[in-house]
């Protein structure tokens, strides 16, 4: 490599390998029997207990195995360096926990190596280095992108359902069936408001019964749902994909450096073409409860008002409005300056003399967390986790709470 | 070449030795597993004590069952705004697959099936440790429960899936069954029962499930099914029994001094727990809070969520309707502006009752529910309470009986059954025939039947059941549900997650009209 002078460093490299994930927990293939674990006051004595067992076990629990391989090279051209890699991670003997049927009477679902799943992804970061007598400086820039596919599901009904919640409309939000990525989401398409009596009477007038189009409160005002299965019906086969929460991809950009005295950092972060599942629009705009509605429910369906997309305000939700749907499904992209600061060192040889030699330096700066976000999402926060954990409802913002903007300003001193 | 031997027996030894998969299947010390429990008495009864626990829970009888129940019937009016958003929708009609108070009655009940299932299967067979009167008055009390479920579930959803034992895998799901299959086995789980169970139970085992609670779940039933003659069987059996009789104070029966009274057939238990509520999910855990929300939810201080029904409260006699007396149960059945409440110290007026008003006899008044009210001996805030759910009592009894009489032609007798509910010595109403309820043909009868019933068993949740089935027999003259749509109101929708989830039903197999 000598004789290629402008390359000062190159190394390829490629792996493969398996690792094992045993997050199960103590004695989880065990049907246990919760002994003495709950009360019947026979003869109004509280001191009665039962016990009862009400979580299958599962003899062929097993780890669940990765099988993770990849290619890619690290590269220096002087100043410039760029890091490049192709992985694929195949996962078997995925643990999920199995979905039941409300008639078989568990409580809780067992854990169970129910189906494989692969991503695939490539990630990119190049970096440069600025040198000189007043300015040197570095900016380092990461590009990731990742496909999610599952391969294989053996659940019984070769699909888990998850993000049911009373308050958010009763229906699950997210779906993971084999061919598509892991949970994604997975409810009804709106197909705009009713703006008349007639569109109603004309869409109850579809299929070949009497039973109405959504059912027979149906009103003007209300949004109409798409029949995706054409039979004049909109029930539980109307329901599809719509969309996922993973980012077709997410991106940084690093900088920071020093001019004379003074120091500066900047970070962004975003990620592009992830959706999420805005809760708090289902809250805000659904009109569900007495309270916490938003503004948006000002601009409510009226025969005067037509030209809206929230629809007619009427207590109960009598057509579901609310029921899991694209209405809630906002995009998730967002550009954030995650962190920014700027400082400025006073020099040491004044602040000695002027100080009487006890104070060596003094840095004043300002920084900030999270100053600015660009983004469509209309909730709160663009960065949704998951609630409780659940490895299913990822991207489903159940109102959590933002995270913070903070600027601070700050004075570092140094004393001899 | 010692060493060479040492190392190679040593890699036999290995060999030999290695471990088999068993070694591995650690058992958790801590735990017990299901083929190791239920080896005594007092297991096997810790059994059946867990399925009358999840009877009693938040999502059944402490809340969502006595809801889905009322808000299904003609006895109930919104409270106000207040009102949830899945409560609203049964109570107007346009609840669906999702509705989460309907969906965790369902949830409910299954899993009360579930767990009366290991208890039907562990004492299925003559244990050493365990004795023979225990076991079958346990097994008894598990399969009056499962039937008690079944029996809610067929009523409510038709045909559900039936399970007879408790699944051993996840892929044990079934798909529906019939209507009619479902209450084949409710039948014969209570005739098993009745045989199995005591006619009474000494003090600290009150609230278990009893002979004639058997009998009477039976009779229901067969009134289901439209079959009088078995109903009117098992109802004498009840009545000949001579157990049971009415009591003097109509408000005995939903207050807390009442409990377990002669009157009293079955009870869903609750006791006094410091103001605590289980708001869990099946209701588990050994803290104490065996308190039910009832009041509330429906009385007058609280929330309010549900109120009578204008067409309930105009239902009473009243001289002012031409009626010889004004019902005294009106006024033991609801909270009326100046009503003396928490003993006597505080007196009700509209700016402690939040929501909507009613219309009664041509007046604006706020009225709320009183049954199972403790706001009568207090007023704290919160309003949870030690009542129990009377599920059961004599008073219904005779009015079914009388039912079953005047379907059978007997008319004398049907008109004394009624007369001697309208006889308790705090109603002491006029016998039948009166002016406005004459009983000279079995359809004036019935009439008067419908109305004794609604008035007396008022909020008691057995209205539903009762519209249901004098729906299907055609003996309804008017259909009491506003929003009522043959051949899809009659049943609730399957929960959606139960057709997302089991392999056997799909979306074609939900109820018409969803």
């Amino acid at each position: 490599m000598k004789s290629i002078t402008a390359i000062s460093s190159l190394k390829l490299r490629a792996s493969i390998g398996q690792t094992g994930y045993n997050a199960i927990g103590d004695y989880d293939w065990q049907p246990l029997i919760s002994a003495n674990s709950t009360i019947y006051p026979f003869g109004n004595a509280t001191t009665n207990l039962g016990s009862y067992f009400n979580r299958l076990g599962n003899t062929g629990l097993s780890w669940e195995e990765t099988t993770m391989s990849n290619i890619g090279f690290d590269l220096s051209l002087g100043r410039f360096d760029i890091s490049a890699e192709l992985y694929k991670r195949k996962t078997d003997g995925l643990l999920l926990s199995v979905p039941l049927p409300e008639s078989l009477g568990f409580s809780s679902s067992p854990l169970a190596n129910v189906g494989s799943m692969q991503n695939t992804g490539f990630e990119l970061a190049l970096g440069y280095n600025h040198r000189s007598t007043d300015f040197n400086w570095s900016l380092t820039g990461t590009f990731d992108m990742i496909r999610n596919k599952v391969l294989s599901l053996a659940t019984p009904n070769a699909t888990i359902n998850s993000g049911n919640n009373a308050d958010f409309g009763g229906f699950d939000i997210t779906r993971t069936e084999a061919g598509q990525p892991i949970q994604s989401f997975y409810g009804w398409q709106v197909d705009g408001i009713f703006q008349s009596a007639a569109e109603v009477a004309a869409a109850n007038a579809l299929g070949n019964d009497n039973a109405p189009y959504q059912n027979a409160s149906t009103a003007p005002g209300d949004i109409r749902f798409k029949d995706l299965n054409g039979d004049g019906k909109i029930d539980g086969t109307d329901r599809t994909y719509l969309g996922s929460y993973l980012p077709k991809f997410s991106y940084g950009l690093n900088w920071g450096g020093t001019y004379k005295n003074f120091d500066f950092a900047i970070y962004f972060q975003g990620v592009q073409g992830n959706k999420i599942y805005n809760g708090v629009k289902v809250i805000g705009q659904g009109m569900l409860r007495l309270f916490n509605a938003s503004t948006d429910v000002l601009d409510a369906w009226t025969p005067q008002n037509t030209d809206t997309d929230v629809p007619r305000a009427v207590s109960g939700d009598p057509n579901q409005n609310t029921r899991t749907s694209d209405r809630f499904i906002e995009d998730g992209s967002y550009l954030r300056i995650k962190n920014v600061s700027i400082g400025y060192t006073f020099s040491s040889e004044s602040l000695k003399e002027i100080t009487n030699n006890v104070i060596s330096r003094v840095r004043v700066y300002v920084s900030s967390q999270n100053l600015l976000t660009f983004t469509k999402y209309s909730g709160f926060d663009p960065e949704v986790a998951s609630r409780g954990n659940n490895l299913l409802n990822n991207g489903i913002d159940y109102g959590q709470y933002p995270q913070a903007r903070t600027v601070l300003f700050g004075v570092n001193l140094g004393f001899n | 070449m010692k060493k060479i031997a040492f190392l190679t027996s040593i890699m036999i030894l290995g060999l030999t030795l290695s471990c088999n998969d068993e070694v591995l299947d650690k058992v958790n010390p801590n735990g017990v597993t299901l083929d190791t429990y239920f080896n005594n008495d007092a297991e096997l009864t810790a059994g059946v004590n867990a399925v009358y626990a999840l009877v009693q829970h938040n999502g059944l009888v402490s809340r969502e069952w006595f809801f889905t129940h009322d808000l299904r019937s003609d006895e109930v009016a919104t409270g106000g705004g207040q009102l949830e958003t899945p409560r609203a929708q049964l109570l107007n009609g346009v609840n669906d697959a999702g509705n989460s108070v309907s969906n965790s009655v369902f949830t409910g009940w299954f899993r009360v099936v579930h767990r009366a299932n290991v208890v039907i299967e562990a004492g299925a067979a003559a244990k050493p440790g365990i004795s023979d009167a225990v076991r079958t008055r346990v097994v008894g009390e598990a399969r009056f429960l499962r039937a008690w479920a079944y029996y809610e579930l067929a009523t409510l959803w038709g045909g559900v899936p039936l399970y007879t034992e408790y699944a051993k895998s996840v892929e044990g799901s079934k798909a529906r069954s019939s209507q009619q299959d479902v209450y084949n086995l409710v039948i014969s789980d209570l005739k098993a029962a009745e045989t199995a169970l005591p006619a009474t139970y000494t003090a600290a085992n009150l609230g278990r499930a009893t002979k004639h609670a058997a009998q009477m779940l039976l009779a229901r039933t067969y009134l289901q099914l439209g079959d009088y003659n078995n109903a009117k069987t098992e109802l004498q059996k009840i009545v000949s029994s001579g157990l049971y009789k009415l009591v003097d104070n109509y408000l005995d029966l939903t207050n807390e001094e009442g409990e377990f009274n002669a009157e009293s057939i079955f009870e869903v238990v609750y006791a006094p727990s410091g103001g605590a509520y289980n708001w869990g999910g099946d209701g588990d855990g050994t803290a104490v809070q065996e308190e039910t929300v009832r009041t509330q939810e429906y009385s007058a201080v609280g929330w309010r969520n549900l109120i009578p029904s204008n067409k309930i409260l105009n239902d009473y006699e009243r001289t002012s309707k031409g009626d010889a007396k004004s019902d005294p149960r009106f006024d033991m059945s609801y909270w009326k502006p100046g009503d003396k409440f928490n003993n006597g110290a505080s007196t009700m007026t509209d700016d402690r009752v939040q929501g909507n008003a009613s219309v009664v006899d041509g007046q604006t008044v706020k009225i709320s529910w009183r049954k199972y009210s403790v706001l009568y001996k207090v007023d704290n805030g919160f309003f949870t309470s030690g009542i129990n759910m009377r599920i059961m009592r004599y008073a219904d009894v005779l009015l079914m009986l009388a039912e079953c009489e005047n379907e059978a032609g007997n008319s004398a007798a049907a008109i004394s059954l009624m007369n001697q509910v309208r006889a308790r010595a705090s109603v002491q109403m006029p016998p039948y025939p009166t002016a406005n309820y004459p009983c000279n043909n079995k359809d004036e009868i019935l009439r008067a039947l419908q109305h004794e019933r609604f008035v007396e068993l008022a909020s008691e949740q057995v209205r539903n059941f009762d519209i249901l089935r004098w729906r299907k027999h055609k003996k309804l003259k008017t259909e009491p549900i506003s929003f009522f749509v043959a051949n899809k109101h009659e049943l609730l929708p399957l929960p959606q997650t139960e057709i997302d989830n089991n392999p056997n039903i799909e979306q074609k197999d939900q109820n018409p009209g969803y």
